[in-house]
């Protein structure tokens, strides 16, 4: 079994996914000079993007032995890549949510709202980039190689660029251009995450101490890799075949493909937890 | 400052795991955790001369390994409640388990296996140098139990003198990483740091 982390697995994917998918509405509003009533009138699909995110936090929380000391984690803010993850995480989670609910209220001005939509992308970022190097660990050579940052930013780019089609459809405000753009995008993002796929596939069976071989650390290795790609290519399949149709792009169409998209980020998350191992002796 | 630490007589050690159980005992740990466990490295094998097989470089040797209470303690780094940390008048790494929140990161990050997860309480928990036996003028408990006297615990500087600076050895990781507080007495068997000739015996008992 890949998923002993599942708790983990689930938070990374789905902060990875709303970040992704915040930042490409944000940079969107923001380009295209979106008044309030515009932004207003993407609450709806902005609310599920929040809620994957709190979900993703729910999860992480329930990762800790100790839930109740759940506050300690900011304890070492600044010192330790766990604290800062967890406190520009809820920093992202607390700006974007307040710029959420003024857009629901119509309340607080434009100007209030874009300060607020840029803080919160720039939290975003610091949040991304602080849950990479919580695994940037030398003593871990399975985490501690190109792989992690790279595997990483292709599920904020791949799964958050569906997510951020999916809010535009959902919020009526897409045209033919915009989804043409978005799947050219899509099939370069699924093309070079494959390669990050494989490519990591590949150094993993290189890295080799004492005790562990770390191809030899997941039985089936090679069948949940292939279960990896072919979920992630039937989700570009799904998410081109209005396109190769020629007809209208509907959610549900996005959703289902951004289920299997996930699901391939799940299993690929859960290699990720489950190829942990240590320079020397094995974890307890 | 000073600084507490092992010697590790691999040379003695026969494998006998008596330091792991006493400290097992002593510190009523239940099946899963064991501060210190004892590591058996073996490889070679036999080479065919007409009719007989001849011994060709069978070895197997011992290592009896704690916390090593390193200079560079990579679950301090990682910890991000601050509960794991590195007392100063010692130089002990201790886990404050009125602080841990159980998030098992710095298990992640040690490259030796000290940090232990205690599912039943939440918290993380490892060998503390037995500082309560220290406070009472005794020795840690896996160095009074050892029938061979393969163990010894005392300042860092007084053991490196008498017995040298080894920390290298398979299959611990590269001692550059944490530069962890002991010394090792080889095996002649012993293999250098990074050998896969080997293989580890007993991963079930570790």
């Amino acid at each position: 079994m890949i998923f002993h982390e599942w708790s983990l697995i689930f938070f990374t994917v789905l902060a990875q996914t709303a970040v992704g998918g915040y930042l490409l509405v944000s940079a969107n509003a923001l380009i295209s000079r979106h008044d309030e009533e515009k932004i207003n009138s993407y609450k709806i699909p902005m609310f599920v993007l929040w809620a994957l995110m709190g979900i993703g936090f729910m999860f992480s929380t329930l990762h800790l032995g100790s839930p109740l000391r759940a506050f300690n984690a900011f304890n070492r803010l600044g010192a330790a890549w766990l604290s800062n993850e967890v406190f520009f995480g809820a920093a992202f989670f607390a700006v974007g949510g307040l710029q959420w609910l003024l857009s629901v209220l119509n309340k607080g001005g434009l100007m209030a709202q874009k300060v607020l939509t840029i803080v919160a992308m720039l939290l975003g970022a610091i949040f991304m980039y602080a849950m990479i190097k919580v695994y940037m660990i030398n003593t871990v050579p399975t985490w501690f190689n190109v792989y992690t940052p790279l595997s990483f930013l292709m599920t904020m780019v791949v799964a958050g660029l569906l997510l951020y089609q999916w809010i535009k459809v959902s919020a009526d405000d897409d045209n033919a251009a915009l989804h043409r753009y978005i799947v050219l995008i899509a099939i370069v993002a699924v093309a070079i995450s494959v390669v990050v796929t494989l490519g990591k596939a590949n150094l993993m069976g290189e890295i080799q101490t004492s005790i562990t071989s770390a191809s030899a650390l997941v039985d089936g290795l090679a069948n949940y890799l292939l279960l990896q790609v072919a979920l992630l290519m039937l989700g570009l399949f799904i998410w081109a075949q209005p396109l190769i149709s020629g007809k209208a792009v509907k959610p549900l169409n996005l959703a289902l493909a951004l289920v299997l998209v996930l699901t391939s980020e799940l299993i690929g998350r859960g290699l990720f937890y489950s190829l942990h191992m240590t320079s020397g002796l094995p974890k307890f | 400052m000073k600084q507490l630490g092992f010697y590790i007589d691999s040379s003695k050690c026969t494998g006998c795991k008596t330091c792991q159980l006493a400290c097992k005992d002593y510190r009523d740990l239940d099946v899963k955790r064991s501060y210190r466990r004892i590591y058996e490295y073996t490889g070679g094998g036999f080479v065919q001369d007409g009719d007989t097989w001849i011994q060709n470089d069978v070895f197997a040797y011992y290592l009896s390994i704690a916390c090593n209470h390193c200079t560079h303690p990579a679950c301090v780094q990682a910890c991000p409640s601050g509960a794991m940390h590195k007392r100063d008048d010692n130089g002990l790494v201790l886990v404050d388990e009125d602080i841990c929140i159980g998030c098992q990161h710095c298990a992640n990050a040690c490259p030796y296996g000290a940090p232990q997860f205690d599912k039943t309480r939440g918290i993380m928990t490892k060998c503390d140098g037995c500082i309560q036996r220290l406070s009472e003028g005794k020795q840690p408990m896996c160095v009074e139990s050892c029938p061979l006297r393969a163990l010894e615990f005392g300042d860092m500087s007084e053991l490196r003198e008498k017995y040298g600076l080894t920390a290298d050895v398979a299959p611990l990781p590269p001692s550059s990483q944490t530069l962890p507080n002991i010394v090792i007495k080889l095996n002649k068997n012993s293999k250098p740091t990074g050998d896969t000739t080997g293989f580890l015996v007993n991963p079930k008992e570790v």
